[in-house]
């Protein structure tokens, strides 16, 4: 038999059947490995087994399987004991939602004992006739309904009594006590009279009708519907209509925040409808010489010019504080100081004191002629100062928000962004952001030695010796940039920086392993000739070898290459690309490696090429 | 069905006469009340191991419990246990809760639904714990395996039922989550 974890585990669980069972009982008595396995495996049983339950009580599962819907609200859940569900909501949910809804009164309340008397005057404890009293309290199985009690029992009909008691808060019945119960206020017309003689299937009553012997009958309250408690949504909802509405009232017929864009008042396709009806008023007032209120000033003036500047005004004192009526008083035209005019809609502590007004009468201006439209309100004042841009109305302090002004937002009331200090400055700080990232973008890439030395090998070099006449290759001058020497791969450097010598002539060799040459340099005319120049040699590519000399001057012929060498082509590179420098570009058949010595008396320059 | 004695004692019955086989094969309301409270607290129990959460499970096994009163199992006495967890170990796995989660861009135009409400003592099955966190690595399948053998205490022919696979593949799955299981609790134990 075989180790399997499979078999262990259905052993563990008891679903093998008898022989493999058998079986594998022998195979655990000497098997160590399946022992300890099947140990783990009751471990980890025993581990899962041991999670924590989760425990329901029967109101909640009585709750949840409501809301399922797998039982009815009032009915009885199987095994269950027989005391009433307590619907769970009802004492969460504020007494004043609904009618028997939560707990209305922090007490319980008072039941009359049976037997007891009923207060004189007080509602009556019993609806029902005069019942023989039940036997034993503990046969009573008690339903709570909204707003009554009703208590009944399990034992037969003819001897059942009903009992149905109004909930009735001792606080409610004590004050009316001493009340003669003619004056007792009437009650609710669904509750009988205790005398009366109850309806045969009023069903408020309990009573039982005549001959109705199975009577009372299963009580199947009728559920109230129950008014939800104001939601978050609900809340927030009426707060921004009352608010609405508030900013509505408080703002006059013409309030540019509330604009009709369609329909019946509404304006032309080219004008909104405030404009329209703005200008309408204004040649209305223009007309009938209505007091019209100047935008300019921020008080109200004939709509009539007063061409007459040297008429004298009525001598009017303005140190009090004039009033709405007053304002509309056409009969006072005063001309004041929009900085200094004494706004009502401001708050009484940014009111600036008319000093100079109260002291002396103003002298009334002449009306300007209505170019535009007058805009009366305090929205009309808003607009006015925050058509035009100046930087006094931007250095100007804002007056200090009050509830009327928060209810017009300036957005709404037209006014535009000129005068808004926030917007200059995100500007500022845009413009800002932009200049540093000019400044900080501007990157200079650093030129390259490289790149510039082609350029200086343009001039002519100050080396070059104006007598002796450059040699030119036979072979055509290669277009293809020469690289610099610090571009070359296996570079060989030799000389001690000697200067003023010349390549006299070139020679070659072919050796069983190598390809050899030989540079015979000769001072230039004139000059010590002591020492020997900077060589560098090295290779551009694999098949390119370049042999760059230092102060040297092209003096005589490249020679002739032998036939079969390693070299194929030679020719000097000119212009030089290096300043005061000689390049010998050869062409290699294949890949090779570089070695050399200076030889000296005469001075030669000895390059093996090994490949 | 109302049936005529004339046709019902004719030994001839007419073919149009129908008999209705629901009353025999569909349970009564009230058998399943009985058998979903008497096994609620383990679908509770069941499902909170099984998602992790009890709120969560509470809303699965109620979204098990409206699916299974809608469609009840037939054989109610036999297999109704398995049935139960059948139907929460679904709703669980398609995220079948109740009441349903409104979805979609409409939901914040629609009229909330009443919320759903059940008082459960979860707060040690809520608790995380090294079984807990071992479990939470394995798959839906060997998890709800594990827990339905080693919690539950159903059979493998019950198991087969709630998991829609055969005996044997119950059996595989069982050792392979056992095997998953032991091996990911050693090593965050240790």
């Amino acid at each position: 038999m075989r180790c399997s974890l499979l078999l262990l585990s259905t052993y563990l669980d008891g679903e093998l059947n008898q022989s493999r069972t058998a079986e594998l009982d022998a195979h655990l008595i000497g098997c160590n490995r399946c022992q300890a396995g099947l140990g783990y495996l009751r471990e980890e049983a025993h581990r899962i087994n041991g999670l924590a339950r989760v425990t329901i009580p029967d109101h909640s599962a009585h709750a949840m399987l409501t809301q399922v819907g797998l039982i009815d609200e009032f009915d009885m859940l199987p095994g269950a004991p027989a005391a009433a569900p307590r619907r769970v909501d009802d004492q969460d949910a504020a007494p004043w939602f609904g009618q028997g809804v939560g707990k209305a009164l922090p007490w319980a309340p008072r039941v009359p004992e049976p037997g007891t008397p009923p207060v004189p005057g007080a509602a009556p404890a019993s609806l029902a006739p005069a019942v023989p009293q039940p036997a034993a309290p503990g046969d009573l199985a008690d339903v709570e309904v909204a707003g009554a009690r009703i208590v009944t029992d399990a034992r037969p009909p003819a001897t059942r009594p009903v009992q149905t008691e109004i909930a009735t808060p001792p606080a409610a019945v004590a004050p009316v006590s001493h009340v003669p119960p003619q004056e007792m206020p009437t009650r609710a017309p669904d509750v009988a009279p205790p005398h009366e003689t109850p309806a045969p299937h009023d069903f408020a009553t309990r009573a039982a009708p005549p001959g109705d012997t199975e009577f009372p009958r299963p009580v199947i309250p009728q559920r109230v519907p129950q008014p939800s408690g104001p939601r978050f949504i609900q809340r927030l909802r009426d707060a921004v209509t009352v608010r609405w509405a508030l900013m509505r009232g408080v703002q006059t017929a013409d309030d540019d925040s509330v604009e009709i864009v369609s329909g019946s008042g509404a304006g032309e396709w080219s004008e909104s409808a405030r404009q329209r009806v703005q200008r309408e008023r204004a040649a209305q007032r223009a007309t009938s010489g209505a007091p019209q209120f100047s935008a300019a000033t921020k008080t109200w003036e004939q709509a009539t010019p007063v061409a007459a500047p040297e008429a004298q005004p009525p001598e009017i004192d303005i140190s009090a504080a004039p009033t709405q009526h007053q304002k509309a008083e056409p009969a006072a035209p005063v001309w004041e100081d929009p900085t200094t005019a004494w706004d009502a809609d401001a708050p009484m502590w940014d009111t600036p004191v008319p000093a100079q007004t109260s002291q002396t009468p103003q002298t009334p201006r002449p009306t300007p002629a209505p170019t535009s439209p007058s805009r009366p309100g305090r929205h009309a004042r808003i607009v006015t100062t925050g058509t035009g841009f100046s930087l006094k109305g931007l250095l100007k302090p804002k007056p200090a928000p009050t509830g009327t002004r928060l209810a017009a937002p300036r957005v709404m009331a037209g006014g535009t962004p000129w005068s808004d200090p926030r917007l200059w400055a995100l500007g500022g700080g845009v413009l800002l952001l932009l200049i540093i990232g000019l400044l900080t973008g501007k990157h200079v890439a650093p030129v390259s030695t490289v790149a510039q030395q082609p350029i200086a090998s343009a001039q002519p070099s100050a080396h070059a010796h104006p007598s002796v006449a450059p040699v030119i290759p036979s072979v055509a001058p290669s277009v293809a940039p020469t690289p610099s020497p610090l571009q070359l791969t296996g570079t060989r450097t030799f000389g001690s920086g000697a200067r003023n010598f010349e390549v006299s002539n070139i020679r070659y060799g072919l050796h069983p392993n190598d390809f050899r040459m030989v540079f015979d340099m000769a001072p230039v005319s004139g000059a010590p000739g002591t020492g020997s120049p900077t060589v560098t040699a090295g290779f551009g590519n694999a098949t390119t070898f370049y042999v760059i000399f230092a102060g040297v001057l092209p003096g005589g012929s490249t020679g002739n290459l032998p036939p079969g060498a390693l070299a194929t082509g030679i020719h000097i590179v000119q212009p030089s690309p290096i300043a005061g420098h000689l390049v010998y570009e050869f062409t290699l058949s294949r890949a090779a490696t570089v070695s050399g010595y200076y030889l000296a008396g005469p001075t030669r320059l000895v390059l093996d090429l090994a490949g | 069905m109302r049936v005529y004695p004339a046709v019902k004692d004719s030994p001839l019955r007419p073919a149009n006469v129908m008999i209705n086989v629901a009353e025999q094969v569909l349970p009564e309301s009230g058998d399943l009340v009985s058998l979903v409270r008497e096994h609620l607290s383990d679908l509770v129990t069941y499902a909170t191991h099984l998602v992790g959460d009890p709120d969560d499970a509470v809303e699965y096994v109620a979204g098990g419990l409206h699916h299974a009163s809608r469609y009840p199992p037939t054989r109610l006495q036999l297999d109704g246990r398995a049935a139960l967890y059948r139907a929460v170990t679904r709703a669980c796995r398609q995220d079948q809760r109740y009441p349903p989660r409104p979805h979609g861009p409409s939901r914040f135009f629609r009229r909330s639904r009443p919320t759903f409400h059940a008082e459960i003592d979860a707060e040690a099955a809520g608790r995380m714990n090294t079984v807990k966190r071992a479990m939470v690595n394995l798959s839906f399948e060997r998890r709800a395996a594990l827990l339905l053998r080693d919690l539950a205490g159903l059979d493998y022919r019950e198991m087969s039922r709630v998991l829609e696979c055969s005996p044997d593949a119950v059996a595989r799955l069982l050792a392979a989550a056992r095997r998953e299981f032991g091996s990911v609790f050693r090593e965050i134990a240790i």
